[in-house]
């Protein structure tokens, strides 16, 4: 069930660097948060106005020690990842929609690309506590250094690691793989995060296999909760949806991809 | 209404507190209802609203600048027809009082909009917007000139005879005090000072521009000084109240509009990252006054030399 979002003052509980690029955050907040895997919480320090907006992150992992997987890009998420234990910081959680969780015995293929990891592990740890049909994962990044969570999935799973300069698994693309697999898996249901390029080749593929497809997608978001109008993406009935109600996590026929850049 | 310290008359429309939303930073209530009792707030202004649905402008619609952020949303929304229908009816429920910001792309359509506003229950004003920098007709261009924005503010008037009418003011009209006159001359209860200021921000990687309109109004705490200068400058030319609005973040803030001239307070951008920020303010709002043992009103304009 989806609960209410919540906007409250949490404390850092820890902040472990990943590799060069990544880090793990974990914070520690008064009230649980009842988030769903897809779900996305606003996180911001306690700093005055730079930068002024909250940052959107899909939840690793939620209750009342949530966790989330940052990719140091730009001022925003090297402010969050130089945040110490103890330190305050804001959230408002659980936002958005979530993942829908596929019938039984359909099995759940799911595509990470990158820091597109975080929302499916979220995703991958439910459905492996709620016994569902092994799922398939294929994780890929550019190189090792782009799969920071790949040690830490459970050994139930399938896992198929691809990366674009071979330092890691297969080398290619996720994608690469994902034609012939879905033409050997009936009744499966993909799950896909990661960057645009990829999610479009991953809805092309799933609409010619006739899977269905759920994306978490991300755009520029300012409020995250339904305030400003600003997320506004492209939608297959034309017009636009706007990602922080309507999404993350849309179906991939909902998106008009052409329209995507 | 019980009448207490922070009771505030804008002509014909009195408030509970000084405290309300900035039009499109809180779309129609209901994502903010979320968070905090907006029946608490002196008024709820909601997102503009057209006589039709528009769908606003193509993405990216907003970017992150030094203490700002400059939006284009195209003043996207759901129209008239569901506004009344689908959200009205919510806001009513919860007991907000409700200030309906409107736009339009001609005289006509703003005179029909206020028509249809005035016979509706559950609005307690109307929000004139003449000031919109994102839309390239019936934005801005209205509040540029006196003589056009008298003849908005007139129109809206005759059509809408019993509700209080604000009237938006943008930043960018070159004689801004000459347009506050206009519109107070032509029968405004109030002024909102001010709408956001164009600005541009440019990806020096693809050489573009980093929204797709190229401009968007710049808002935030950027501008405070801005907004407090043109509500110094328009409250001491004009009789009506002024609303103060414009990178208001905390109850100090608040306090230095009223200061300067403003009757009651709007916060926009705050509450996008903090939407607990307008009742926050409210709360500091009545501190502030209970320390100087006077209602708020005596407090509006009283700067020092």
């Amino acid at each position: 069930m989806i609960t209410e979002p919540y906007f409250q003052k949490a404390i850092v509980q820890s902040n472990q660097r990943l590799g060069s690029s990544y880090t793990l955050l974990k914070l520690k907040v008064p009230k649980k948060i009842d988030g769903l895997p897809g779900q996305f919480a606003m996180l911001r320090g306690d700093w005055k106005y730079s930068p002024l907006w909250a940052r959107a992150f899909s939840l690793l992992r939620a209750g009342t020690t949530p966790s989330f997987l940052i990719k140091l890009v730009g001022e925003g998420t090297h402010r969050l990842a130089n945040l110490r234990a103890g330190d305050a910081i804001s959230i408002n959680a659980p936002l958005g929609r979530p993942f829908s969780i596929p019938a039984r015995g359909r099995r759940a293929l799911l595509i990470a690309g990158g820091v597109g990891a975080a929302p499916l592990f979220f995703l991958l740890n439910h459905l492996v506590a709620k016994h569902h049909t092994a799922p398939l994962v294929l994780y890929g990044g550019r190189s090792l250094e782009d799969l920071p969570l790949a040690e830490k999935f459970s050994p139930q799973v399938e896992l198929m690691i691809m990366t674009e300069d071979g330092s890691a698994g297969r080398k290619g693309l996720v994608t690469s793989f994902l034609d012939g697999i879905l033409k050997d898996s009936e009744s499966s249901s993909l799950y896909a995060c990661g960057p645009i390029p990829m999610l479009k080749e991953v809805s092309r593929l799933s609409r010619q296999a006739g899977t269905p497809c759920e994306v978490s997608f991300e755009t520029t978001m300012a409020c995250g909760m339904g305030l400003c109008l600003g997320c506004a993406v492209p939608s297959s009935r034309g017009g636009y949806l706007y990602l922080c109600e309507e999404g993350p996590v849309v179906n991939a026929e909902s998106l008009d991809w052409n329209r995507i850049a | 209404m019980k009448p207490d310290r922070l009771t505030v008359h804008l002509g014909r429309l009195t408030l509970s507190n000084s405290v309300m939303t900035a039009s499109g930073t809180a779309g129609y209530g209901d994502g903010l209802a979320r968070y905090g009792d907006l029946a608490s707030l002196g008024a709820f202004v909601t997102k503009g609203i057209s006589l039709h649905p528009r769908q606003g402008n193509p993405p990216p619609r907003v970017v992150e600048t030094p203490a700002g952020m400059l939006n284009a949303i195209g003043l996207a929304n759901i129209g008239l027809d569901r506004f009344v229908s689908e959200k009205l009816p919510k806001l009513a429920s919860m007991g907000v009082t409700v200030i309906a910001n409107i736009f339009a792309e001609s005289m006509e359509e703003f005179g029909l909009l206020a028509g249809r506003l005035s016979e509706t229950p559950g609005i307690s004003a109307l929000e004139v917007n003449i000031s919109c920098p994102n839309v390239s007709a019936g934005g801005m261009h209205f509040g540029q000139d006196p003589r056009c924005a008298a003849l908005v503010t007139q129109t809206v008037r005759e059509s809408a005879p019993h509700l209080p009418l604000i009237v938006k003011l943008s930043p960018e009209a070159p004689q801004i005090k000459e347009v506050a006159q206009a519109v107070e001359a032509a029968g405004a209860d109030a002024l909102c000072v001010m709408n956001t200021i164009r600005g541009l921000a440019i990806d020096i990687d693809t050489r573009r521009p980093r929204l797709a309109n190229v401009f968007g109004g710049l808002s935030g705490p950027a501008i405070k000084p801005l907004a407090l200068r043109f509500v110094h400058e328009v409250s001491r030319c004009v009789r009506i109240p002024v609303v103060g609005v414009g990178g208001i973040s905390d109850w100090k803030d608040a306090a230095e509009f009223i200061l300067a001239g403003a009757s009651a307070v709007q916060v926009g951008t705050a509450l996008l990252s903090n939407p607990l920020a307008p009742f926050q303010i409210l709360e500091g709002l009545r501190d502030w006054v209970d320390r100087s043992h006077g209602p708020l009103s005596l407090l509006i304009g009283s700067m020092k030399p």
